[in-house]
């Protein structure tokens, strides 16, 4: 053998796997960036001109904002009808949407079933689905948490999500594009008011997610739970094939 | 050798998440198995990798010949490293080559494989470097040489020197292969 392929064996053979490490170190730098870019915002522009700013914007978004939606909706109702695939998976919903949340309730004596880093290296899941989480910020509402849900290569269909305090009566509620069924609250831990939703609906295998049948999926999610909670909670993740539940634990700041 | 993160060029140009995804997806894994390669960690071989990227991100944006990004953002990723091992020293942890490597392996039964990683952890950062380099992430010796911030000259100098250490017997062309 050459240097090269001994080399190339030796380190071979300590070598983990590198399956999700490009999501990983993508996700992290993203929320790196993002929050030296919210640090740069509050040293250089004085609030008054922030909040003047932020006005002119909501007013302008209201404004274009309705235009757009009323076309997208008209475009959407007219494309609904003849796209059969769409049915396909809004029916598959509906059947997640069925199944029971079958979290665990915990005594507040009780220890949180949290569960360890799982062997692909991401914070959470024991898969097809799993969760790398960093903490959002707090309002008076509550807590925060950027989530990246990540799906394995060759799943498809919906993903739901629903989550609750297995220690108390606080539900996880989700922000954002991918936030889904009812609204179960408004707050504004970006800026604008934004609604809180009481489900997550992952699209697994959509290209925009950069999920294919060998790649992950990505979905950066906010996600939050609001004051009070224990800090005990868990996920139940329903796709077409599988259920899967998520405990974590983290320490509560007032 | 120079390094390379601390190069400052002239002007900042704005980067889209997409287009920072887009360019450095492909590199984080030469430059995880660069970390690994010369830390023997698979986690610390992570953290730099990750570190490096909150480095490129706010860099990138300088980066006027985005061809040569590899070798750049390698060069990020190895000061990462050379900055991981000063920091165990000044942690007070023993860096001395241990006979079990930290990384758990179920082929460790290899012997040559454990004595080949023993021998180049126990070069030198710059000679491993290229070693890895040149080796491990299959380099050419140009990009080497950018990373290492040398002339490829040099370069092709310090990893003749570092076969010699660890093949003494080994003719340089046979070891090139």
């Amino acid at each position: 053998m050459s240097l090269r392929n001994d080399i190339h064996s030796a380190f071979d053979d300590i070598a983990p796997s590198t399956l999700g490490l490009p999501e990983r170190v993508l996700h992290s730098a993203r929320a790196d960036h993002r929050s030296r870019t919210a640090r740069f915002v509050r040293l250089r522009a004085p609030m008054s001109l922030v909040a003047v700013t932020l006005l002119i914007a909501l007013v302008a978004g209201v404004l274009i904002g309705g235009h757009v939606l009323q076309d997208w909706n008209t475009l959407r109702n007219a494309s609904q009808g003849n796209q059969l695939h769409k049915s396909d998976f809004s029916s598959q919903l509906a059947e997640l949407e069925a199944r029971p949340l079958n979290l665990p309730t915990l005594s507040a004596f009780d220890p949180c079933p949290a569960i360890g880093r799982n062997q692909i290296g991401f914070d959470y899941g024991a898969g097809p689905v799993y969760v790398d989480g960093e903490l959002g910020g707090k309002t008076a509402w509550g807590q925060y948490w950027t989530v990246l849900y990540l799906i394995s290569p060759g799943v498809s269909g919906p993903v739901l999500v629903r989550g609750r305090d297995l220690k108390g009566d606080g539900m996880v509620v989700f922000i954002g594009d991918y936030a889904s069924g009812a609204v179960v609250g408004t707050d504004g831990p970006a800026g604008p008011i934004s609604e809180h939703r009481a489900e997550l609906v992952l699209r697994a295998g959509d290209p925009r997610s950069g999920g294919a049948s060998t790649a992950f999926g990505s979905f950066e999610v906010i996600q939050g739970i609001a004051r009070g909670w224990s800090g005990c909670l868990g996920l139940q993740i329903d796709g077409p094939t599988f259920t899967e539940t998520i405990t974590t634990t983290s320490f509560v700041s007032s | 050798m120079q390094q390379v993160a601390d190069v400052k060029p002239s002007s900042t140009l704005p980067v889209s998440e997409t287009t920072f995804a887009d360019l450095l997806r492909p590199l984080i894994d030469p430059g995880f198995r660069l970390a690994l390669a010369m830390l023997h960690d698979a986690q610390a071989a992570e953290d730099a990798v990750q570190e490096a990227s909150f480095i490129a991100w706010r860099k990138l944006g300088r980066m006027h010949d985005q061809g040569r990004l590899r070798p750049w953002f390698l060069g990020i990723v190895a000061n990462k490293c050379r900055n991981a091992r000063r920091n165990k020293w000044s942690a007070g942890v023993t860096l001395g080559v241990p006979d079990v490597l930290p990384v758990p392996s179920p082929e460790e039964r290899t012997l040559r494989g454990a004595d080949l990683r023993r021998a180049i952890a126990r070069l030198d950062y710059d000679d491993r470097l290229v070693v890895v380099l040149y080796f491990y992430v299959d380099m050419p010796l140009d990009e080497l040489a950018a990373v290492t911030r040398s002339s490829a000259g040099a370069a092709r100098a310090r990893l003749y020197r570092a076969i010699n250490k660890l093949r003494p017997g080994v003719a340089i062309e046979e070891a090139l292969r």
